[in-house]
């Protein structure tokens, strides 16, 4: 029995989710804990027009320790699971971390994917970027397909460093939280966010992701557009 | 910092002068997508069956090769049509994409896959895969005059039952929409009526070493979505080339075969070709080495 399928998903939404609350779009920016709700609609090569909804948390012990998590549910049957709990360092310019993640993905009837990995970021007050390795076994049913060599990486831009009430960010990213790619299968993304009260916030994002990059003939992947709410406890 | 830049405008004008490859595609499609070449292939067959093959028997023989990559000779391409050509029991040959290294190489390509009577006894056809070299500079417009289809299929009926032969086009790293869901429609509707069915297409599927950093996969998800329709249709064999070096796996109950390069320019590795001989028990693999 695998540590992920979908009768144990429902004990790691409880165990990571429920009890914890938060979402930061950039990784590990936020302190205390912050809940997310989100939908996601968008157009697929592979699934054409869908819809998708998803829950992440983000949750900070004073000082060192934070994990987010989120869990993604597509109507085309399709469920992805990730967590990624951070040791955090504070440096005059931003925040150190050193992260975990497990991320996990299951398609249709039996095709699964399972990562473990660990990577390094830094989170300033106009870019973060982050990078790590992840090793990925995939099958049917059972997990018998081991990737070699995989990297997950993401560089983003805070546009908005000083406006109180705003979050603008641009990235290029092979890793969301509801997404994680081969290291060469980038996907840029744009996301905004409302903060309406100080604990209530309201989220926009778009991405987009070619395929065949690395064919040098790219071609149209996906775009999707998410809209969410953010409630920080 | 401006000479930096400067340097990389350099580089990149260079490369953009290059005919082997048009460096902007790895940011824009820069001919037509895969829907498109999708909507062109199904108008040229009307979605039937571009061949019906019989064999006498209930076994027989096909011959797979792949990115051939042509630049100025096609030695080792001429060799796998010979030992095709020759074999009595061989109904074709399946070649997996990337037929030339070159702008304007195409009609080279098809000069050296001619039937030569002075070497080869019999003419089979050859079943040619769209590979994503063969869409650089607008490849794709001549391709499809000179050749035809990216995506097709053609029938083998043999004294014990029919075998169904899917290319795919996957030339620029995924499927694209249209024809995932003309496959799931097809496959559905048809892989029922036929004893084996077999899956040619160029880019892999599976990211299973480094052989070719460089090279890149079908997205994770679109792997994943694709193996779990293969595996519920009972897909019996799915050919792939592109990576340039050999790889043989079952994921779930479907094998996936990646065949190595046969193109002459790749001297520093014996190039191969795949003899594939199938019978009501499935298929049997006969690799020949050429160095």
């Amino acid at each position: 029995m695998y540590l992920f399928n979908k009768h144990t998903l429902l004990i790691w939404i409880v165990v990571w989710l429920l009890p914890l609350s938060a979402m930061a779009k950039r990784p590990f920016v936020e302190t205390g804990c912050v809940t997310s709700l989100e939908l996601q609609g968008g157009n697929s090569a592979v699934w054409g027009w869908y819809g998708a909804v998803g829950m992440s948390a983000y949750y900070s012990l004073p000082q060192y320790f934070a994990v987010q998590g989120g869990v993604q549910y597509n109507m085309t049957n399709c469920v992805v699971a990730d967590v990624r709990p951070a040791f955090i360092y504070h440096i005059a310019s931003g925040r150190l971390h050193i992260e975990a993640l497990c991320h996990y993905t299951m398609v249709q009837h039996s095709a699964q994917s399972l990562c473990f990995g660990a990577g390094v970021g830094f989170t300033g007050k106009y870019i973060w970027c982050n990078a790590g390795y992840y090793y990925r076994t995939l099958g049917i049913s059972a997990l018998t397909v081991a990737e070699p060599f995989n990297i997950y990486y993401e560089l983003g831009v805070n546009c908005l460093p000083d406006v109180e009430s705003w979050d603008l960010t641009v990235a290029v990213t092979n890793s969301n939280m509801y997404d994680l790619e081969r290291h060469y299968q980038p996907s840029l993304q744009v996301d905004a966010c409302w903060h309406t009260t100080p604990s209530l916030g309201l989220l926009c994002g778009v991405r987009y992701k070619p395929a065949g990059m690395f064919n040098v003939s790219s071609d149209y992947y996906q775009l999707s557009v998410n809209v969410g709410v953010v409630y920080r406890w | 910092m401006v000479r930096n830049l400067c340097i990389a405008l350099f580089v990149a004008l260079l490369c953009s002068c290059s005919d082997r490859f048009q460096v902007l595609g790895l940011l824009f499609p820069l001919g037509d997508v895969v829907d498109t070449r999708f909507e062109q292939s199904m108008a040229m067959t009307n979605d039937n069956a571009v061949e019906v093959y019989n064999s006498n028997s209930d076994a027989y023989s096909f011959y797979v090769c792949t990115d051939v990559h042509i630049k100025s000779t096609a030695d080792r391409f001429t060799h796998y049509l010979n030992v095709l050509r020759n074999d009595s029991s061989a109904l074709f040959g399946i070649v997996l994409g990337d037929y030339t290294s070159k702008h304007s190489l195409l009609p080279a390509f098809l000069d050296a896959m001619s039937y030569n009577p002075a070497t080869q006894r019999y003419n089979q056809d050859i079943h040619l895969v769209l590979g994503n070299h063969d869409t650089y500079f607008a490849g794709w417009d001549e391709y499809s005059e000179k050749i035809g289809p990216s995506v097709y299929y053609w029938v083998v009926n043999t004294s014990g039952g029919k075998d169904l032969y899917i290319v795919l086009d996957s030339a620029t790293g995924t499927l694209g929409s249209k024809q995932h869901t003309w496959l799931r429609n097809f496959i559905a509707t048809h892989r029922h009526l036929y004893r084996h069915c077999i899956i040619s297409t160029h880019t892999n599927l599976f990211y299973t070493d480094n052989s070719q950093t460089t090279s890149g996969n079908i997205p994770i998800e679109e792997s994943l979505s694709l193996a779990d329709l293969f595996e519920e249709h009972r897909v019996t064999l799915v050919l792939q080339g592109h990576d340039h070096y050999r790889e043989d796996i079952y994921v779930g109950s479907v094998r996936y075969t990646i065949v190595g390069a046969i193109s002459d320019s790749h001297t520093d590795t014996p190039a191969e070709f795949l003899r594939v001989d199938v019978s009501h028990d499935g298929v049997e693999y006969e690799w020949y080495l050429i160095r």
